[in-house]
């Protein structure tokens, strides 16, 4: 179990350090892939969404102690990305990649959704065609186009088998 | 397992967004000793080298491609340097003597000289790593003489202010964050404003500026020393374009900076003590 959680957590620590080190000199036209909103959203497929939250949970919270402009922000849209991600494992099998880059599609713009609407609460001016058109769009497709990159990269050490529905009912 | 996937689940979820607007919280209320600014500055000092390492790495890739991609434009560019550097330095030396004859008026009637701060040059080694904030961290620290609320300018202007500082890196937060906020001073009529970023947008915009006023398009913009963390003079770019709408008492006024925000690689940091700036330390 230990084992399990510190491997996750390694995994995790990884996709961060990749996110702050390597993905800023990635970005295309402004638009950075979010390798730590991938990886949360594929323990969420493989594992359902309790993984999925806490990988999120854990992920957000690093990202946003390095970022830091409002702490808290990351992890609470991350949780719920994993969360959702994770709701929808029964219909998602990892091994068709083409779901899960739909479904990280879908994810990213849930997360950017969530910073809108927090924006909103800050009282912020938020030029939501502008924002969908050269922020969330850009970043969804390129985080789906990335996604089979980070699984093949990252899911040998995610460890535990695929549970499915299907083979914990066996 | 329906109560796998049903309500153990769902108490998890609530948990973590509970546990999220508690530290949410716990961030806007503590000061800078609080315990999740002090995680933030262990993050900073822990992942800084690596990023370092990073741009060392990449950088030359990215220089390569770059040059291979713009080769034509780097040849123009080129071309035009070398005459604006001819230009430049006619005006560098009548600029110089207006400085000498500047000086002896100013001594003459009495008049503080300017201050020439001193500036700590550093290396971006941080870039901003998702969509929405736009701070940077460099590789200049405390040991460094760094510290909270130092001005940042690159060449062509004002880049941001340092808002935390480690043992050996910096976070600065870019002027184009929704989160900055800079007073600052119309330099033809004088008027006091306030720049802002906007969300995914390199114009800045300028705010309180009223709608009698006479700004115009190409109009100079720099810091108006209020406030006391940026000194007086810096500049910050010029307006490009100026609206009005029906009802609003105040202007809707862009700034183009001439600051690549998304493209910084070296910075100055400006050892300003500000004698009078607002910090939580001080509270």
């Amino acid at each position: 179990m230990w084992l399990k959680i510190i491997q996750s957590f390694l995994v995790i620590l990884g996709a961060f350090i990749f996110q702050a080190a390597v993905v800023p000199h990635i970005s295309i036209a402004g638009a950075k892939p979010d390798v730590i909103l991938i990886i949360a959203a594929l323990y969420g497929f493989m594992y359902g969404p309790s993984a999925g939250s806490l990988a999120g949970f854990t992920g957000g919270l690093l990202g946003d102690l390095l970022i830091g402009s409002h702490v808290g922000l990351d992890l609470l849209s991350k949780s719920i990305v994993g969360f959702f991600a994770g709701l929808v494992q029964r219909t998602i099998f990892i091994e068709n990649i083409l779901l899960p880059m739909l479904a990280i599609f879908v994810a990213t713009g849930l997360n950017e959704f969530i910073y809108i609407g927090f924006m909103l609460l800050l009282g912020e001016a938020v030029p939501l065609k502008l924002l969908i058109v050269k922020t969330i769009l850009p970043s969804a497709l390129y985080n789906s186009l990335l996604t089979p990159f980070i699984y093949l990269a990252a899911h040998r050490f995610m460890v535990f088998k695929q549970e499915t529905p299907l083979v914990s009912k066996l | 397992m329906p109560d796998f996937f049903g309500r153990r689940n769902y108490l998890i979820i609530l948990s973590l967004i509970f546990i999220s607007i508690v530290i949410l919280t716990i961030h806007f209320r503590e000061g800078e000793d609080g315990v999740i600014h002090r995680a933030q500055r262990f993050v900073m000092a822990a992942i800084s080298p690596l990023q370092a390492v990073a741009v060392a790495a990449l950088q030359p890739t990215k220089d390569g491609w770059d040059y291979l991609v713009h080769f034509g434009d780097i040849k123009r560019e080129n071309r035009e340097l070398r005459r604006e550097v001819v230009e430049l330095r006619g005006k560098l030396a009548s600029l110089r003597s207006l400085r000498d004859e500047n000086s002896r008026l100013r001594n003459l009637i009495g008049f503080k000289e300017k201050e020439d701060y001193e500036g700590i040059p550093a290396h971006v080694i941080g870039k901003p790593m998702n969509n929405w904030w736009s701070s940077v961290i460099v590789d200049r620290g405390h040991k460094d003489g760094v510290r909270r609320n130092m001005p940042v300018v690159v060449g062509g202007g004002l880049v941001g202010q340092v808002v935390d500082v480690s043992q050996n890196a910096a976070k600065v937060l870019l002027l184009n964050d929704v989160e900055s906020g800079v007073s600052v001073q119309v330099k033809r009529t004088g008027e006091v404003g306030l720049i802002k970023g906007q969300l995914k947008s390199k114009r800045l915009s300028l705010l309180y500026i009223s709608r009698d006023s006479t700004i115009e398009q190409g109009d100079h913009i720099v810091t108006s020393g209020l406030g006391g963390i940026f000194p007086k003079g810096i500049y910050i770019g010029k307006v490009s374009k100026v609206r009005q709408t029906l009802y609003g008492l105040h202007l809707i006024v862009e700034i183009a900076a001439p600051v690549d925000f998304a493209n910084l690689e070296e910075v100055f940091i400006i050892k300003y003590e500000p004698g009078f700036a607002f910090s939580r330390e001080d509270s």
